[in-house]
Order: C-alpha cells, then structure tokens, then sequence
C-alpha cells in the first residue's frame, strides 16, 4: 500500500510538472512535438496517483511487489523513451546539418569557380585594352610625323639633363 | 571518337577527397591529369586546418571548402552532387593522400566501359601479388568484409573497403540520397548496390602505403568494425530500392 504522502507528492509533482509544460508551450520556449511524451507521463502519473485500484492492479500486473517501485518503473521508462527520442532528433538534425554543409561547400566553389572566369576575364580585357592601345600608337605613327620625333626628342633631353648632372657632380 | 573518349577522361569528373592533405593533394591532382587529360578534377576539402584547399584551387582544380569537417562520406557525397548538378555522365574517385595512383584509372574505365558495369573498385588484393600489407588488425576487418560482401553479392569482393572507383551517373545519383552513408562508406554501399541491381566489377591495381595520419585511421577501431557488421545487417534487412531515386537532395540546382 502506497503512502498518503507519497501520493501527494507524486500529484502535486506531476499536475505541476503538466502546468509548467503549458506554460512553456505558451511562452513558445517548448514546441508542441516535443510535448507529447512529457504530457503523456503528466497525465499517467496523474492517473496512478489519483486512482488506488489502477495502480494496485498495474503493480499486480507487471510482476512488482511495492506499488511505489511502479511509479519508478515508469518514471524510468519515461526518461528512456525520451532519450530515445532525443537520439532520433539528433540523427536526424545531423543529416540536415551535413546537408547543409555540403551546400555551403557547393556555394564557394561555385563563387571561387566564378572569381578565376571573373579574374581571367579581366585578364583578357587588360589584355585587350593593351592591344588597342599598341594599334593607336601604330596609327598615329603611320599618320604624322610628331608622333614619329617625339621620343627620339625625349631621348635627347634625357641625354642633356644626364650629361649637366655629371657635369655637376664633377 | 577519339574526342569523347571517357578512358582519356572525357566526361569524367575524377573526386578528390581530402582532409589535411597539403603538401600531397597537388601531386595527386598532377597525377589524375596527366592519367586523364580530358577529365575535370574536383577537390572536396573537408574542412581541413591546413592549405589544402588553396593547393588545390591553385593547381586548377574545382574546389569545394567544407565550412567543418564532416566526413570521409560526406566529402564525397558533395562530389557528387556537383557531378550530378554538372551533368557528368561518369564519376571517379581517388584519396587525396597519395595513396591510389591515378594511371589505374584508365584500365578503371575501361572494365566499366567494355564490362557494361556500374561501378568499379580498384582492388588492393585481386591480383594477390603481396605488394600491399596492411597492419594485422586491418588484414582481419577487410578479410572479414570481404567474405561478408562475397556471400551478400554472390560474387567475389577482394577489396570492399577500397576508396578508388569509377561509377557511372545513375550510381552517382543514387548515392546523392539519403541511402548514402556520410561517415564510412565501404562494405554496406557495395551490398546496397548489388540489391539495388547495379553491376558492379573489380579491377587489380597497386596501392601505395598510406600516410600515417590519413583520414582512414579510423578504419582499425573496433567501432568501426560494428558499426560495418550493424550497417551491413540493416541493409539486408531494409527491402531493396528500386529506380527512380529520391531526387530531393539534388533540387537546389548550381
């Protein structure tokens, strides 16, 4: 025979544990697919509390001889259950998280792919944009004659400024 | 003909996978190109601490940066998504270790050209010339694995656990679901294949001695000696796929 305190205990534990769980879900702190095994135990242990015969005929059933080593059982059994559960959620976040990964991964070898035909193509353009350059040059040449002197006259220059500043040095 | 020639590596995307492989990945990707001229060389870096992944951009290879390291089956399910997402007709794959040399990979694709096959491992062990000694505990799980792979096939399996294959793009596809394991693919892949009904052959090749701090050390503790025998056990437990495959995972198009 369970104790009057021990039935106390178990239902003020667990009306308590089932108001803290609403409110969590009210708060939006807990999601409702996690509630259900929390919920469930609430509600089991509620009914093996309040309910004398229940529980005597459970404790008869599954073979125990104290009926407080019953509500252990199933406190147990709870606490595996949503282990379990926890490990399925780990799993299955894991594959989500490797997935995503694997994307982000896709994501900058695309963009690295994208920077060398970026890079390259810029390349090409400098390259390109010399190229006109050498043409106009080859242009003007072909058309007057200054664009023809000038260098041999910056060439001289040159020669002179040098020649003064050797001359300064001695 | 000569053009599209898939033993000169014409639509064939060689996989690279590789974690802390610098200073190695660069010859590896030399290697493949001079193998196959023609193939596109694709560098998975599992989210290596070192400069793996500059090696390889660097070489001229298209590289894939993991943000975190997440596995060995990880890296090369990304491979081959890119495959799939690229449209290449065939795959390989070859360790970023140094370890497979990458000239095998023509008589590779030739067998599974000229054999019709899906897919081919290069074996270790299928040519019995004792070039390749694995350390005692490595010698048991593979021998061990082999049988297992052998009896669940119904043809003989020398080297389940081998990383160097060709497939073809169905194979590639089918592993870019979630039948794919991301941690160690080996033993169990091979078996899901054959129940799937793909056609899957084996090639002699030579190995050199790995690395000692390679990505397989894993593959000689005893968890993942239970973690194959599990994984086998479920695969022959699980009823067998039929094509078409869950494309899900392969939506997001690059």
């Amino acid at each position: 025979m369970i104790t009057t305190n021990l039935r106390i205990v178990a239902l003020v534990g667990s009306i308590g544990l089932l108001l803290f769980i609403i409110e969590l879900v009210r708060r939006r702190r807990l999601k409702e697919e996690y509630t259900v095994l929390w919920v469930l135990t609430a509600i089991v242990f509620i009914l093996l509390a309040a309910w004398t015969n229940l529980l005597r005929e459970l404790t008869h059933a599954i073979g125990a001889i104290s009926e407080s080593s019953t509500l252990y059982f199933f406190g147990i059994l709870f606490v595996i259950l949503l282990l379990l559960h926890f490990s399925v959620r780990v799993s299955a976040l894991e594959r989500k998280l490797v997935s995503l990964i694997q994307e982000l991964g896709l994501l900058t070898a695309q963009r690295k792919e994208l920077e060398r035909q970026v890079a390259k193509s810029v390349r090409l353009h400098e390259d390109a944009e010399g190229l006109q350059e050498i043409v106009r040059g080859m242009r003007v040449a072909g058309n007057g004659h200054d664009a023809r002197k000038k260098p041999p006259q910056k060439e001289q220059e040159a020669q002179q400024e040098q020649e003064e500043q050797e001359r300064e040095d001695r | 003909m000569s053009g599209s020639d898939p033993t000169e590596g014409a639509g064939v995307l060689v996989i690279i996978p590789a974690y802390n492989e610098a200073g190695r990945v660069g010859k590896v990707i030399e290697e493949v190109q001079t193998a196959l001229p023609k193939a596109d060389v694709l560098v998975v870096d599992d989210g290596s601490k070192d400069e793996t992944g500059r090696e390889a951009y660097e070489a001229g290879a298209y590289t894939v940066w993991l943000p975190t390291n997440a596995g060995y089956g990880a890296a090369l399910q990304t491979g081959y998504k890119f495959a799939v997402r690229q449209g290449y007709p065939f795959v390989a794959q070859i360790d970023g270790d140094g370890q497979h040399r990458a000239e095998y990979l023509v008589p590779m694709l030739e067998t599974l050209i000229g054999e019709k096959a899906d897919l081919v491992i290069g074996s270790r062990f299928l040519a019995a010339d004792g070039h390749y000694k694995p350390s005692l505990a490595r010698t048991v799980g593979i021998g061990l694995f082999s049988r297992i792979a052998t009896l669940a096939c119904g043809q003989p399996i020398s080297d389940p656990t081998s990383g160097f294959q060709v497939m073809r793009e169905p194979v590639a596809r089918f592993f870019c679901s979630s039948v794919y394991p991301t941690d160690y693919p080996d033993a169990d892949v091979l078996i899901l294949l054959h129940r799937t009904g793909f056609k899957v052959r084996e090639v002699a090749v030579q190995m050199r001695p790995s690395p000692g701090d390679s990505m397989h050390t894993t593959k000689t503790t005893p968890y993942y000696v239970y973690k194959m025998l599990l994984s086998i056990g479920v695969t022959m437990l699980r009823p067998k796929v039929q094509p078409p495959f869950e494309a899900a995972e392969l939506k997001l198009e690059i």
